[in-house]
C-alpha cells in the first residue's frame, strides 16, 4: 500500500465509527435515564407524588455494594434477569431466569441508574443475585452462606469460603446478638464456648444482599401478575 | 538452495549465521481475490441488513428490550382509580395538616373523618379546595379559625384529576361514604372558580350552589345543610 | 547503505546491503526488545502460576481461601490481567516493534525510549495487580486494574507510541507491507479505546448500563483491534521470512485488513444479549460477529495458500509450527465465535464456561501461540545465539498444544452441558454446578500441561540468554526434527 493518508484515515474512521455508534449513541439514549414512577399518566409523564424507582441504596447497603465489588463477586455472579430470547406473546418470560424465579420481570437499563458501579456481571458460576434479597431474606442464612457455603448447600457448593469476614471468639457471658446461629450438631459450628461473629464488612455485605430486590415495576418493564 | 555457508569474512560486518540464512524480506504476491469471498461478503451484508431490520428493536429504539416490543401499544399506562390517585395526593399534600388519620389536630386543623363539609355538597367542597378558606368554621361540632391554602390555579395549582382524586378519597375514607368527584365535575368548577383570587369564608362557600352532580356511587345528600356522615364501613383501600 | 563484500554466490549486492541494514536494526533494537522479552516471559510464568491456582480453586473452593488477598474473586482477575497486560502486551512490544523496525529498513535511534516505556509498563502492571489483590479492583471485565494504575500504563504507552511514529517516519522504501498496516492500526487503536473505556467506566463512570456497554465494547476491541492485528502482523512477517515465499495475495491481505478494521470493534457488545440493554445493542454485535467470518476466512485463506506445499518445513521449524497452530486456531475459534452469537446458540452458552473457553481459545491458542512463534524467530537474531535445546522446544510445543486443546475442549463441552441444564428450570442450580465439576478438573489438567510448556520455554530462553560457550558455538537453526536437507530458520 502506498497511500498513507488513506491508511491513516481508515484506521481513524474504523474506531471512530464504532465509538460513535455504540458508546456515544448508547450514552445519548441511556445516559440520561433517571428513576421514575412505576406507571405513567396518560401524557406519558411521571405521576406526581408517586415514589420513584429504583431507589438509591444508602448506608450499610451502599457500603456492602463496595464490599461486593472489592471481593470480586462479579467474577461468578450476575445481577440481571433475562427474558426469553425467542419471540413470544405473553409478557412472562419463558427463559430460565424467570422460570427459575430469579425475578418477576426482566431487568432494564433504568434498574441500574442508581448504582455507582454497575455489577451486572458476565458469568454464572453461581446463581444470579438480582433478587437474592427476596429469595433468601434471612440474614442468618446469608451469614452462614458467606461463612462457609457448604453449610447451606449440603456440602455441594463450589463457592469459596469467606471466613475471613468473620471472627471466631470466645463467648463472654452470653452469646452476642449478631452471632451466627448454626444448626444443632452442625459440623461447621465453632467449638463449644465459641461464637462466630460477623465483622462490619460482613454486616454491610449482607445488608447489601438483602436489599437486592426487584419488587417494583417500571413503565418499560411492568410486573405482570 | 544452500544458505548454510557461514561467512567467515570478519571484515566490516559480523553478520551472524541466523541473519545470513534468512530469506528475503517479505513481499506480497498479486493473486486476485477469489470470487466466492466477495459473494460471501455481499451475502453477509445483505443478511446483516435484514437481521438488523428484524431484530433491531424497531429502528434502534431505546425502549425495545424484548423482541415483542410494540411501539404502537403506547406507553404502559395503568389507569389508577380515582381513590388511589387521591391517596397519593393526600399523602403528599394534606397529611401535614389533616394527618394521615384524617382527624386533624384539635383546635388547629379540622377533622375530615366525619366532616359534614367533606360528605356534603361537592361544589362547596371543591370551592374550598380550589380557592382556600379563611376564617371561623364549625366542623363536626368543633370551632376552628384558620387558613386553608388554595390548591387551584391561584395557589398550589393541582391538576384537575388530582383534585378529583383527593376529594373522592376523603369522601370515602375513614368511615365517610359519599359520591365520587369526577374530573369532569372539577373541570366545570375550575371554569367557574379557577380565576377567583380570594379564599372563601364559611358562609360564602355554601351560598349559590348549583346542582349536585349526578352520582353513580351511593347517593349523596342533596341539601346544603349540615348532615352527619353515614357510618358505613369504608371500602378497603 | 555501505558496500558489503560478496559473501556467497547467491547474495547480490543489494541483498547483502539489506542484510547489513537488518543487522544494524537488530543491533539497535536489541536491548529494548530483549528487555520486553524477559519481562514477557517472567510475566508468563507468574500468570501461568496464578491461572493454575484459580483453575484449582474453581472446583476446590477451600484451596487458598483463608486469606482475603487470594480469594478467587480477586485472584481470577489478577491472573487474567497478568496474562493480558504482563505477558500479552510485553510480547507485543517485543515482537511487533521489532517487526516494525525491520520493515522500516532503517536503524532505530531512539531505543532508549522503549526501555523507559518498558520499565514504566512493568511498574504499572505490578501496581495494578497488587491493587487488585488488595481489593481495589473494578467490576468491569478487562478493566479490573485499579484506576490509579492505568495512568502509569498509559504514560508508558505514550513513549511507545512516540517511538512508533519516529520509526515509521524514518522508514526507507515506498511500500507499506501488510504487517505494518496491522501494527500501525493496533498501535493507534489501543490507547484510544483503552483511554475512552477508562474514562467512562473507571475514572468518571457513566450512568448505569452505559458502563456495561462501554466495557463490552472494550473487551471486543482488545480481542479484535489489539491482540488479533498484532498476531496477524507477526504471522504475515514470520511465514514469508521462514519459507522464502511471497504472501499469496496482496488483495486478500488488503481485504482482510479493511474488513477487520471495519467490523472488529462492533463485535464486543454481542455478549450483552438478553441483558438490560436495548435490543439493538446486541443485534448490532451479532451482525458484526457473524460478518467477521469475512476477515477470518480471507486471512486464513491467504496464509494457507502462502504455506501450501511446505508442510515439511512447517513441521520442522519451531517458529512456523507455533505460528501455523495459531492461525488454524484463529480460524476455528473465530468460526465458533461467529456461530455462537446467534440467539438460539447464545441462549445455551451465555454465562457459561463456554464463553471462557472461547476467550481462552482466541487469546491463547491463537494469539499466544503465534507470538511464541514470533519469539522463536526473533530471539536468535537479537542474541546471535541459537536456541540451546530442541527438546525443550518440543516440550514447549506439545505442552502448549495439548494443554490448550484439553482446556478449551473441556470448557466448551462443560459450558454446553451446563447451559442446556440451566435452561431447564426443573434442574436445581446446584446440580448444574455439580455437572461442570468434571470439566473443570479436566481443564486444570490442561493448565498443568501449559505450565510445563511455559517452564520449558523459560528455561530454554534463559539458558540462551546467559549462554555459555557451548551454546554460543552452536550452529544452524534449532529445528524440531533432524534436518536431512537445509531447512528453514
Amino acid at each position: 500500500m502506498k497511500n498513507l493518508p488513506i491508511l491513516f484515515c481508515g484506521i481513524l474512521l474504523s474506531l471512530a465509527l464504532s465509538f460513535m455508534g455504540l458508546v456515544l449513541s448508547s450514552n445519548i439514549q441511556l445516559g440520561g435515564l433517571t428513576p421514575i414512577t412505576e406507571t405513567l399518566d396518560e401524557d406519558g409523564n411521571a405521576i406526581d407524588g408517586d415514589p420513584l424507582f429504583p431507589v438509591k441504596m444508602l448506608g450499610a447497603a451502599q457500603q456492602g455494594e463496595a464490599v461486593y465489588a472489592d471481593l470480586g463477586c462479579v467474577a461468578c455472579h450476575t445481577q440481571q434477569v433475562r427474558r426469553s430470547l425467542q419471540l413470544q406473546v405473553d409478557r412472562k418470560g419463558l427463559g430460565p431466569d424467570i422460570e427459575r424465579e430469579w425475578g418477576k420481570r426482566h431487568t432494564v437499563a433504568r434498574d441500574y441508574v442508581t448504582q455507582g458501579r454497575v455489577l451486572i456481571g458476565s458469568k454464572r458460576v453461581g446463581p444470579d443475585l438480582k433478587t437474592i434479597g427476596e429469595r433468601q431474606g434471612d440474614a442468618n442464612w446469608q451469614h452462614l452462606h458467606l461463612y462457609n457455603p457448604k453449610i447451606t448447600s449440603e456440602g455441594l457448593s463450589i463457592m469459596p469460603r469467606y471466613a475471613f469476614l468473620y471472627e471466631t471468639r470466645a463467648i463472654e457471658g452470653t452469646a452476642s446478638i449478631n452471632a451466627l446461629q448454626f444448626e444443632a450438631d452442625s459440623a461447621f459450628a465453632p467449638a463449644a464456648g465459641y461464637e462466630v461473629v460477623p465483622t462490619q464488612r460482613a454486616e454491610a455485605l449482607v445488608e447489601y444482599l438483602l436489599s437486592l430486590k426487584l419488587n417494583y415495576s417500571l413503565p418499560e418493564a411492568p410486573i405482570s401478575e | 538452495m544452500s544458505d548454510e555457508q557461514h561467512t567467515k569474512d570478519k571484515g566490516e560486518q559480523d553478520l551472524h549465521d541466523s541473519l545470513m540464512r534468512e530469506k528475503d524480506e517479505p513481499r506480497d504476491g498479486s493473486s486476485p481475490i477469489p470470487i466466492f469471498i466477495l459473494f460471501l461478503f455481499a451475502a453477509l451484508c445483505f443478511w446483516g441488513g435484514v437481521y438488523l431490520i428484524k431484530f433491531g428493536g424497531e429502528h434502534f429504539s431505546k425502549d425495545a428490550y424484548t423482541l415483542d416490543y410494540d411501539p404502537h401499544a403506547g406507553r404502559v399506562v395503568v389507569q389508577i382509580s380515582l381513590r388511589d390517585r387521591g391517596f397519593k395526593v393526600f399523602k403528599a399534600q394534606c397529611v401535614v395538616c389533616h394527618q394521615e388519620s384524617g382527624l386533624g389536630v384539635p383546635g388547629v386543623y379540622p377533622t375530615l373523618a366525619g366532616s359534614e363539609w367533606v360528605t356534603g355538597h361537592q361544589e362547596s367542597l371543591a370551592r374550598i379546595l380550589i380557592n382556600g378558606l379563611n376564617g371561623p368554621i364549625e366542623v363536626a361540632g368543633n370551632q376552628f379559625n384558620g387558613n386553608m391554602p388554595a390548591f387551584g390555579p391561584s395557589g398550589l395549582n393541582l391538576k384537575p384529576q388530582d383534585l378529583a382524586g383527593v376529594l373522592t378519597y376523603i369522601r370515602q375514607e375513614w368511615g365517610n361514604d359519599a359520591s365520587d368527584v369526577t374530573e369532569a365535575t372539577i373541570n366545570g368548577y375550575m371554569d367557574q372558580y379557577g380565576s377567583r383570587g380570594t379564599p372563601w369564608t364559611a358562609e360564602e362557600v355554601v351560598t349559590d350552589l348549583g346542582e349536585e352532580p349526578v352520582a353513580e356511587a351511593p347517593a349523596a345528600e342533596d341539601s346544603d345543610d349540615e348532615a352527619p356522615a353515614d357510618a358505613h364501613a369504608p371500602a378497603a383501600h | 547503505m555501505s558496500n558489503a563484500p560478496q559473501s556467497n554466490s547467491q547474495s547480490t549486492c543489494t541483498d547483502a546491503c539489506v542484510r547489513t541494514v537488518l543487522h544494524e536494526i537488530d543491533g539497535s533494537i536489541r536491548f529494548p526488545a530483549l528487555f520486553f522479552v524477559v519481562s514477557a516471559i517472567l510475566w508468563l510464568v507468574v500468570g501461568t502460576a496464578l491461572t493454575l491456582i484459580t483453575a484449582l480453586q474453581s472446583y476446590q473452593p477451600g484451596f487458598m481461601s483463608g486469606c482475603e488477598f487470594v480469594t478467587y474473586g480477586r485472584l481470577y482477575p489478577a491472573a487474567v490481567n497478568a496474562m493480558l497486560f504482563g505477558w500479552g502486551c510485553n510480547v507485543i512490544f517485543a515482537v511487533a516493534l521489532w517487526i516494525m523496525a525491520r520493515l522500516s529498513l532503517a536503524p532505530i535511534r531512539s531505543g532508549g525510549l522503549l526501555i523507559v516505556a518498558g520499565l514504566f509498563w512493568n511498574v504499572g502492571v505490578k501496581v495494578g495487580l497488587f491493587g487488585i489483590l488488595a481489593g481495589h479492583l473494578n467490576s468491569a471485565e478487562g478493566l479490573e486494574l485499579p484506576g490509579y494504575a492505568t495512568p502509569i500504563l498509559l504514560i508508558a504507552y505514550a513513549f511507545i507510541g512516540v517511538w512508533g511514529i519516529l520509526a515509521f517516519r524514518a522508514r526507507q522504501g515506498q511500500g507499506v507491507y501488510v504487517s505494518q498496516w496491522y501494527i500501525l492500526g493496533a498501535l493507534f487503536w489501543f490507547p484510544w479505546f483503552y483511554t475512552v473505556a477508562e474514562f467512562m467506566v473507571v475514572w468518571f463512570p457513566a450512568r448505569g448500563v452505559v458502563q456495561s456497554i462501554t466495557s463490552a465494547w472494550f473487551t471486543g476491541n482488545v480481542q479484535n483491534l489489539w491482540l488479533t492485528p498484532m498476531a496477524l502482523a507477526t504471522a504475515y512477517y514470520v511465514i514469508p521470512k521462514v519459507l522464502g515465499r511471497p504472501i499469496h495475495s496482496y488483495n486478500l491481505a488488503l481485504l482482510g485488513f479493511v474488513s477487520l478494521a471495519l467490523l472488529g470493534s462492533w463485535t464486543g457488545v454481542a455478549q450483552l444479549i438478553g441483558g438490560p440493554v436495548p435490543i439493538w445493542v446486541s443485534s448490532v454485535g451479532i451482525v458484526a460477529s457473524v460478518m467477521m467470518v469475512v476477515p477470518v476466512i480471507t486471512v486464513s485463506l491467504n496464509l494457507y495458500l502462502s504455506v501450501k506445499g511446505s508442510r515439511a518445513e512447517i513441521w520442522r521449524s519451531p517458529a512456523l509450527r507455533f505460528v501455523m497452530f495459531g492461525i488454524m486456531s484463529y480460524f476455528f475459534a473465530s468460526m465458533i465465535g461467529s456461530v455462537m452469537t446467534f440467539r438460539s446458540i447464545s441462549e445455551i452458552t451465555h454465562f457459561t464456561t463456554f464463553i471462557s473457553g472461547q476467550s481462552l481459545h482466541l487469546t491463547y491458542a491463537f494469539f499466544s501461540m503465534v507470538m511464541f512463534g514470533g519469539l522463536y524467530f526473533m530471539v536468535p537474531r537479537l542474541t546471535k545465539v541459537e536456541w540451546p535445546s530442541s527438546t525443550l522446544i518440543f516440550l514447549h510445543f506439545w505442552g502448549s498444544a495439548f494443554g490448550i486443546t484439553i482446556s478449551v475442549v473441556a470448557l466448551l463441552i462443560g459450558g454446553w452441558i451446563s447451559g442446556n441444564q440451566m435452561n431447564d428450570a426443573a434442574v436445581p442450580f446446584i446440580d448444574v454446578v455439580q455437572s461442570t465439576l468434571p470439566w473443570l478438573k479436566i481443564r486444570s489438567i490442561g493448565e498443568v500441561c501449559l505450565a510445563v510448556g511455559h517452564i520449558a520455554f523459560a528455561l530454554n530462553f534463559f539458558w540462551m540468554l546467559f549462554a555459555t560457550g557451548s551454546v554460543r558455538s552452536k550452529q544452524g537453526p534449532t529445528l524440531l526434527e533432524s534436518a536431512n536437507q537445509e531447512g528453514a530458520a
